[in-house]
């Protein structure tokens, strides 16, 4: 379990993370809320990118009181903007997952940890590929395998399905659950599809404006219509489906003007 | 050893067996070159003379022309090229910018403001020095251009652009400052300042080409030791920080290297043009951006460059030695249209 207690975070005065309190328990965790609402920033202070204030805890051990590598070997990070286009093949970008261990001479258990991890997504054909001439779809799988190769026990993920079609988005929620039947790993991912994250999350974590708490729970106890009007300002239909998973149709903004009373 | 450890080898053998071959063919590439490099020149010697020359057993005249006059020039483009050829293909993995080489951050200004303060005014920098005047004067003035970067670059927000733009700035504040000596100077001093910016293998001597080897190959070591590191700067800045590279120190600091290498070879040749921006181009296209290969392959390109560039200084007009920066840049001008109208691997 991830325990957070009071984290703050500001940037330039301009909070974004204020007296944050929260515990992430679940397998698959999904962050949503508006835009500001400090999702990708409570990532990158969890994998201490950022400088917050307040504790954060992994089953009892704060991180403060971790090294640099332990907290590294503990989770990883995956940025929301994707390796890029750079002239190095698959299996290089996968390997160097391994940077902790690799000098000009690459072990054989390196080798055989990123095969592996390339098997386990069903990228191995690609090894031999340069990066730029993937898709975006291709180049988000290289990237979880180069996270896999690190055997985290936490991974924190930070908009995964952006500028994937839907196929390629339900595909790799599937590949996380894979993963996480396989592994005994944590995800915590951001996202703003909140109709792909109550289909797939074990848990919502709802954030407000002002990076606070407004709720965490199943989605079908988190998805209401007041959650959506007093979170996102809009107006919406909630139903549930045959799985009980609830089911989204927005129907309008509520306009900022009454967004704002709503916080008054 | 299990079936995945071997496939695994496989895949990676098959990857880096090429890269092997490339390189080992290129330094055969260099080696013909730095010989035919011995083998022309002003001097009117035979073949014969040169071969004798080449085991000592000829006239004081030839060995003098072998030994100390064609010798330094054919290692010092080896060497000088191989410098900038690092330069280049490491500013352009921690900037990630196509456009990028040992200059960009204006290193090579401040050089050549260095030796026009030198030529012109006589002042230097360093006291008593005497002959070494101008070559130290550049080289302290290039070193100190690359501590303001560096000072700038620990400012906590500033990233790849603000740093490129702060080196351009830099670039036009020498490049106006040498342009106010060329206002002043007379016309031989101006004759001679403009003669040591064209860039020339010919004023490097053994000595200068002693450091250049040791500098250099100190530099090679350097960023082979972090090769892993900085091929994860070839990701993106976030990528590489959440791989566990401290983004910003990396960078500072191989800029820092960079700048000590391009003082080096600068203060000592003066500006040759396009070696730094282009080897690294075509080291990607042949090999990949892992840092093992990349750097080794941009260095080897760089020394074949300018090794090829001294024999076409030294042979395109007869009996006239036209200064190599020149040859480098009329080499280097149809590459870099070449360059923008074709999609380059890596920098789309």
């Amino acid at each position: 379990m991830i325990s957070i207690e009071n984290l703050s975070f500001q940037y330039d005065e301009h909070p974004v993370l204020a007296n944050l309190c929260l515990n992430i328990r679940e397998p698959l965790n999904i962050i949503v809320g508006p835009n500001a609402a400090g999702k990708s920033t409570l990532l990158k202070c969890l994998f201490g990118l950022l400088p917050a204030k307040g504790k954060m805890a992994w089953k009892g051990v704060s991180f403060s009181e971790m090294t640099k590598v332990e907290r590294m070997d503990l989770m990883v990070y995956m940025p929301q903007h994707d390796v890029g286009q750079t002239a190095l093949t698959v299996f290089e970008t996968v390997l160097l997952g391994k940077l902790g261990s690799l000098s000009w001479k690459v072990r054989d258990e390196d080798l055989e940890i990123t095969l592996n991890a390339l098997k386990e997504l069903g990228i191995e054909n690609l090894a031999k590929r340069y990066m730029h001439q993937l898709s975006g779809g291709q180049r988000k799988l290289v990237s979880i395998a180069q996270i896999l190769v690190r055997e985290p026990e936490i991974i924190l993920i930070d908009e995964p399905t952006n500028n994937l079609d839907m196929q390629k988005q339900l595909e790799l929620f599937t590949i996380i659950k894979e993963v996480i039947a396989e592994k005994d790993i944590m995800f915590v991912i951001v996202m703003h599809d909140l109709n792909l994250s109550c289909r797939n999350a074990d848990s919502i974590i709802v954030l407000n404006q002002g990076g606070q708490l407004y709720d965490q729970g199943a989605p079908r106890e988190i998805i209401t219509k007041k959650m959506l009007r007093d979170v996102y300002g809009i107006d919406a239909y909630v139903t549930v489906d045959d799985n009980d998973v609830p089911l989204i149709s927005p129907i309008c903004s509520l306009g900022k003007k009454q967004k704002k009373d709503h916080y008054s | 050893m299990n079936s995945t450890t071997r496939e695994a080898r496989r895949i990676y053998r098959s990857l880096t067996y090429k890269k092997v071959l490339l390189i080992v063919g290129l330094s055969i590439m260099i080696l013909v070159s730095t010989l035919v490099n011995l083998f022309v020149g002003n001097a009117d010697l035979t073949l014969g003379e040169t071969l004798k020359g080449l085991v000592m057993k000829a006239d004081a005249v030839s060995n003098f022309v072998i030994w100390d006059l064609r010798m330094p020039v054919a290692f010092s483009a080896v060497f000088i090229g191989g410098a900038l050829g690092i330069g280049g293909c490491e500013m352009q993995t921690v900037l990630r910018n196509p456009m990028a080489s040992s200059y960009t951050l204006g290193l090579s200004s401040a050089a050549s403001f260095g030796a026009a303060l030198a030529i012109v005014l006589r002042i230097s920098i360093v006291p008593g020095v005497g002959n070494l005047l101008v070559t130290l004067n550049s080289f302290v003035f290039s070193l100190t251009a690359a501590v303001l970067i560096h000072a700038f670059s620990r400012k906590k927000d500033s990233d790849r652009s603000t740093l490129i733009l702060f080196g351009i700035a830099l670039n036009f504040l020498f490049s106006a400052l040498t342009q106010i000596l060329q206002y002043v100077a007379n016309e031989s001093d101006l004759q001679s300042l403009v003669f040591w910016s064209f860039g020339s293998l010919t004023k490097v001597g053994w000595p200068k080409l002693w450091v250049i080897i040791i500098v250099t190959l100190l530099c090679l070591a350097y960023f082979g030791k972090n090769a892993w590191k900085l091929t994860a700067m070839a990701l993106s800045d976030e990528s590489a920080q959440s791989l566990g590279v401290d983004v910003q120190k990396t960078r500072r600091n191989t800029i820092l290297v960079i700048a000590f290498l391009t003082a080096t070879a600068v203060s000592f040749a003066g500006t040759i043009g396009f070696v730094g921006l282009v080897s690294p181009h075509i080291a990607r296209i042949l090999c990949g951006e892992d840092q093992r290969y990349f750097l080794v392959t941009s260095a080897l390109v760089g020394s074949l460059l300018l090794s090829v560039a001294s024999i076409l200084s030294k042979t395109l007009v007869p009996g006239t030695l036209i200064p190599v920066g020149l040859v480098t840049s009329i080499i280097g001008i149809p590459f870099f249209v070449m360059l923008i109208f074709k999609k380059k691997k890596g920098y789309v």
